[in-house]
């Protein structure tokens, strides 16, 4: 069953500002979608247009089977947010912003109670609880937002870039959490990052985003199949007839020779490697160096979008830096 | 949508009490009015004898009934002028209530301002909750706040020297006053939330309620009689709701009587309330969409 379903949306402000050009994809129930794209791409507009938080411009969209438009209350009910900026009052303890939120949302006191207990426990929060949101760390705030967002048990999570700012081990900590919700309780999550690990270890499918456009849509195994298989870099003391031999084994699918340059296209680079390796010493070649690459979904991006993810990033920032000289001058 | 409000009222109460700063910063404007302005700036001392030179070689029997005449002038004055208040501090007070409800009211939308800045607001905004109780939530925890102060000042002006006298004191009397106080502060802060719903900058909402207050403060009945101002800015006066809820509060204070002034200054207050309560609501459905 479908649960998102975005079709020809657009949202431009201002008249004239276009943030997201004729969207459309659909979510599967059960599944994790990711949004890849860079900063200013458009995943942050669509996030608030799936939460009701903007109107669309042009466009159908449905969350959870009811319009965003129309029967917005029916949206807000089944959805959880975690937002990219904090949105924790710093004043309250915790445990406040959590019970608020389930009240808000309608959760009987005694339920309430108990989820708050068990969620707490899940992100390990528990002794953190009964102190000022402002003494705690970037990911103790992150973490209580990841559990205020599910402490009503809703449909479909939403998270804008829940790890930005978070440093490796919270990250992973926070991964760990999404995978289990998704795979023990079936929970839809959608979710925007413009970090590729994320969206290779989370995603069961992603689509690339920049400027306002999906560019594809797919699994990420599935995209990365499409650029061709694993490459196996090697150098040698002699070339001979090596290339001949290499061809000849099935799991290899292309050679180039380059002097002592030996590129090699693969299906399973892992498997290849000590098979080519093999061939080469039984031809009494010496490999001096031998590298294995994997497409990353960096190079999935640069193939759909002309540039690199990094790339598009610092575009930005230079626009920025340009931005900043001129203003102080 | 009671149920909704009355969390998010929660809310604001809580981030309030925990800060005794806060609730007593708000009372020392109020308490340097009655306590300062009110004894420095004392009508009634003006029309007294010890401001005029007087020979020293008349005789005393002229001397004192220059005394008596001055007294007389200076009661003559508090009970013409200022209602028959016992002073000007009893005259005063009723005034610097409403006051105090203003200047609270005034910045009440700050929250709004700050809970937009922080993320909190899109919080509430995706919540399954009607708009219009993210409204009122503020709407009443500035009322309550308010009048929590109110009783505050009320309670320090009965304990100081001279304070404020009261003729007589009964649970109709203090029902009356919070409810006319309770309207002022519900009509004030529905405007000043309102329009803080659509603004992004707190500094504008600073500036907002520093040129709404001085001018709402002066035209109006709070500090001197009405009868005082020239007839332009008795005009305008007579459409500031401040003057009334100062004038039902006063009245009440001096004569302990519930007279037909009374029950006009409230009706004015209900009227004024009720249409800006009537207004908020249509504006908070706009106000928070984008």
């Amino acid at each position: 069953m479908e649960v998102i379903r975005v079709k020809n949306l657009s949202k431009i402000f201002n008249k004239n500002i276009i943030a997201i050009n004729e969207v459309s994809f659909t979510v599967k129930e059960g599944e994790i979608f990711g949004f890849l794209g860079p900063n200013g791409a458009g995943k942050t507009t669509t996030i608030k247009v799936l939460t009701t938080l903007l109107k669309p411009t042009k466009g159908e969209v449905s969350v959870a089977s009811f319009d965003v438009e129309k029967e917005s209350d029916a949206v807000r009910s089944s959805i959880g947010i975690v937002p990219q900026a904090l949105t924790l009052d710093d004043d309250l303890k915790g445990i406040t912003n959590l019970m608020i939120s389930a009240k808000l949302y309608h959760v009987p006191d005694k339920i309430a109670k108990e989820r708050a207990k068990d969620l707490l426990n899940l992100v390990g929060l528990t002794d953190a609880a009964d102190r000022e949101v402002n003494t705690y760390s970037g990911g103790m705030r992150k973490r209580l937002e990841l559990i205020i967002g599910l402490v009503h048990e809703p449909k479909i999570l939403f998270l804008d870039e829940p790890t930005l700012g978070l440093d490796i081990q919270t990250r992973s900590v926070i991964w760990k959490y999404l995978k289990n919700l998704n795979k023990e309780k079936g929970l839809t999550i959608f979710i925007t990052t413009h970090y590729l690990e994320e969206a290779d270890f989370l995603c069961d499918r992603i689509g690339i985003i920049d400027q306002g456009k999906i560019l594809v849509e797919n699994s990420p195994s599935e995209l990365k199949e499409k650029l061709g298989g694993d490459i196996i870099e090697i150098m040698v003391d002699k070339v001979n007839n090596i290339k001949k031999e290499l061809e000849k084994q099935s799991i290899v699918k292309n050679v180039d020779i380059n002097e002592q340059n030996i590129r090699i296209e693969v299906e399973k680079g892992d498997i290849a490697l000590p098979i080519i390796l093999e061939v080469c010493s039984s031809k009494g070649i010496i490999v001096k160096r031998a590298s294995l690459t994997r497409p990353s979904l960096d190079e999935v991006f640069l193939k759909y979008t002309g540039k690199s993810l990094r790339d598009a990033e610092s575009t930005n920032t230079d626009n920025f830096t340009r931005y900043l000289t001129r203003r102080n001058r | 949508m009671i149920t909704e409000t009355w969390i998010l009222v929660k809310r604001e109460l809580e981030k309030w009490y925990k800060v005794p700063a806060l609730i007593f910063s708000a009372l020392i404007q109020p308490i340097v009015w009655i306590t300062l302005f009110g004894n420095s700036f004392n009508p009634t001392k003006l029309v007294s004898i010890d401001n005029f030179i007087v020979p020293e070689n008349i005789p005393p029997e002229i001397a004192e009934s220059l005394a008596a005449f001055f007294a007389s002038a200076s009661n003559l004055i508090l009970e013409q002028t200022f209602q028959g208040a016992p002073n000007y501090l009893t005259y005063l007070t009723g005034g610097v209530l409403s006051t105090l409800i203003l200047f609270s009211s005034a910045f009440s939308g700050g929250s709004v301002i700050w809970d937009r800045r922080f993320g909190f607001l899109d919080k509430l905004l995706v919540a399954p909750i009607p708009r219009s109780s993210i409204y009122f939530a503020k709407v009443f925890s500035t009322v309550i706040k308010a009048l929590i102060q109110c009783s505050l000042v009320f309670i320090i002006a009965l304990i100081i020297p001279t304070g404020l006298v009261l003729a007589d004191f009964n649970i109709k009397i203090v029902l009356l006053i919070f409810t006319a106080l309770f309207m002022l502060a519900a009509g004030f802060s529905c405007i000043f939330v309102a329009i803080a719903l659509r603004m992004k900058k707190w500094e504008t909402l600073i500036a907002i309620a520093n040129l709404v207050n001085l001018p709402l403060l002066f035209a109006s009945g709070a500090l001197f009689p009405i009868s005082f101002m020239p007839d332009w800015l008795q005009t305008i006066a007579r459409l500031n709701p401040i003057t009334y809820s100062a004038d039902l509060t006063r009245t009440l204070f001096i004569t302990g009587e519930i007279t037909s002034n009374v029950i006009f200054d409230f009706q004015v207050l209900t009227v004024f309330s009720l249409s800006l309560m009537i207004l908020g609501s249509f504006a908070s459905r706009y106000g928070l969409q984008e």
